[in-house]
């Protein structure tokens, strides 16, 4: 009986308390959105950069350089040697070396001459065809292949650098897709991996006449892994110092990275609780005025023997319900958002989101705005426990 | 059933207001009248426990009002006490029925009782209301209502204020004579404040208060 009278009083004049409704379901929207784009993307980042402690790279910006080399966005510093590369891989602080040839695009996507150790690193594992073997040879990322339709078999065109420019597409030499990947949550879902060799030998053919065959073979950068910590204390500032190459710690670059956009990111959360501190103060004022137009009511319900505990009950709920509301609407717009934002990856292309799982920082706003609310009910309660029975019925 | 002596109060910068001392029995029901400002409904409230800081004793069914905490208070106005207030408050976001069944489970009644209001709807003319909100109703099926409300929770004394002062003289004589009728078969002590000329006619037990 409790329950429905709680239910009723929630639906009787409803548009009291949709003001307050919205404004919560605002405030935790937003709150949780950025949360979760927060811990996803930090979650990414942190994927994509399992296993690689430096890079090396053209001499540049050392973000351009991971930004490019890890996470395919932004274009190279340059290129490097080869055999700067060879050298720095017998070094012993240095346990793999996994070299980059970037430049090559089909349409938007890259294509990117790398090794197999590159796949592994990503457990990369394929739902269709082969891994590639030979010069020209190459495997999809999943996503990449339903972008465009790609299946085993087909034979594509690279154009090098500005993929939408047709003038650079290199129509005389074609790549034989013998592998899809499996979808996955890492980098190699949105590109195309090939050998380093089918790189050169585009390039080399291109300009067969302009060079001779002892030209320097180049890569844009190269993935290292330590086999020691004193590799990363010692070698980045070596070879910063004394080579003509670039060497970046991924981690400190991205954590730069982060520190920037999380002032942002900050600035938005500040705003969402601003808004929830306002749908609390609306929901106290509703609650108030219900309270007022009530007044006979409560009184009524206390002659007819309901006990304060059960009215303080029904003021308490009825909060709690318009919050639970709020709330529930709230996650169900942030991952609504989430999953528009990974449905149309239009700013971020390699980042995907696929997590609807409450996480930690969500509760704890999730129970602040409860414990809130219950701080909120006080003033009602502290009324309810003062009204006088007699003269309420009787005045009124 | 009810005895209230020595009953005296006092609203703050008011005339003391003092009552002479009252008897009830459900054989047969009281009337208490007198003229406007004269404490009639102060009296109600203070034999329906809802005024407590009085002097003197109310005793219902042997237990004095006074010696009972807040709580328990409450709990026994649910379980004795049904009131018929002037003016029938009831809650205004549920149906009739579903405030019915609301005075039921805060006076614990059991199945057998509700069984009572199926009753007491028949008799009343109301099962066509029963769907409806208080503000759909008129007054005269408000106060129906109220008295269903009054005596279906199974209340030993029943407390009526003004109950037909909204009711044209049909009505009013038609509330008067149920409420009169279903008190003596259920054994419930019936008092009554008005000063609604109307029914002095129908009680033999009365009292006049002077302001």
């Amino acid at each position: 009986m409790i329950g429905k009278l709680i239910l009723n009083n929630c639906l009787h004049k409803p548009l009291n308390a949709v003001l307050s409704i919205i404004l919560f379901t605002l405030g935790v929207g937003i709150s949780s959105l950025i949360i979760l784009v927060e811990f996803q993307l930090k979650q990414k980042l942190n994927y994509d950069l399992v296993d690689i402690d430096m890079i090396v790279g053209a001499k540049g910006s050392p973000l351009q350089m991971v930004l490019s080399t890890i996470f395919q966005v932004d274009h190279p510093t340059g290129n490097i040697p080869v055999k700067e590369i060879e050298k720095l891989s017998r070094h012993p602080y240095v346990e793999k070396t996994i070299p980059i040839a970037m430049g090559e695009y089909y349409k938007e996507s890259k294509i990117v001459g790398t090794t197999i150790d590159y796949l592994k690193k990503y457990h990369a594992e394929v739902e269709t065809g082969r891994i590639n073997q030979r010069p020209f040879e190459i495997v999809i990322g999943n996503n990449m292949a339903n972008r465009y339709q790609l299946k085993v078999g087909m034979h594509i065109t690279s154009s090098h650098g500005n993929a939408l420019d047709k003038s650079e597409e290199h129509k005389d030499q074609q790549y034989l897709i013998t592998g899809i990947l499996k979808p996955s949550n890492s980098v190699i879902n949105n590109i195309a991996i090939t050998s380093v060799e089918s790189i050169w030998n585009i390039h080399h053919h291109e300009k067969d006449n302009m060079h001779d065959e002892k030209e320097e073979k180049q890569v844009t950068a190269a993935l290292i892994k330590f086999r020691s910590p004193m590799g990363v204390m010692t070698l980045p500032n070596w070879i910063n110092q004394n080579t003509n190459l670039q060497a970046a710690i991924p981690i400190i670059e991205i954590n730069k990275l982060l520190d920037i956009t999380g002032l942002g990111l900050n600035t938005l959360k500040w705003i969402a609780y601003l808004i929830i501190l306002v749908a609390l103060i609306s929901i106290f004022i509703t609650m108030i005025s219900r309270l007022q137009e009530r007044k006979v009511e409560i009184a009524l319900m206390r002659s007819l023997g309901a006990s304060k505990l059960i009215l303080f009950t029904i003021c308490i709920t009825e909060i709690l319900v318009y919050c639970a509301i709020g709330i529930i609407l709230g996650m169900l717009l942030s991952r609504i958002s989430l999953t528009y934002l990974n449905a149309t990856q239009i700013s971020i292309p390699t980042i995907e989101f696929d997590n609807w799982t409450i996480k930690q920082d969500e509760l704890t706003v999730i129970l602040s705005i409860i414990g809130l609310c219950l701080l909120s009910t006080i003033f009602p309660i502290f009324k309810v426990y003062q009204l006088n029975i007699a003269k309420t019925l009787n005045e009124n | 059933m009810l005895l209230a002596e020595d009953i005296q109060f006092q609203y703050p910068n008011t005339k003391k207001l003092s009552y002479p001392t009252i008897q009830c029995t459900s054989q047969i029901p009281l009337l208490i009248t007198g003229e406007s400002g004269c404490g009639k409904t102060t009296l109600l409230s203070i034999l329906g426990g809802l005024i407590t800081n009085y002097k003197g004793n109310v005793m219902i069914d042997g237990i004095n009002l006074s010696s009972l905490t807040k709580t328990k208070l409450d709990r026994f106005r649910a379980d004795y006490i049904g009131i018929i207030h002037q003016k029938p408050f009831f809650v205004s976001s549920l149906n009739m029925k579903e405030n019915i069944a609301l005075a039921a489970y805060f006076g614990n009644v059991q199945e057998k009782n509700t069984d009572v209001a199926k009753q007491l709807f028949d008799q009343l003319k109301v099962e066509h209301l029963l769907f409806k909100k208080p503000t759909e109703l008129s007054s005269g099926e408000i106060q129906r209502f109220s008295i269903i409300r009054a005596i279906c929770k199974n209340a030993k004394l029943v407390l009526a204020d003004e109950p037909t002062s909204s009711l044209d003289n049909q009505n009013a004589l038609q509330v008067i004579q149920l409420l009169n009728q279903l008190c003596l078969d259920k054994g419930i002590a019936l008092i009554i404040v008005s000063h609604d000329t109307r029914l002095t006619k129908s009680y033999s037990h009365q009292i006049n208060l002077l302001k």
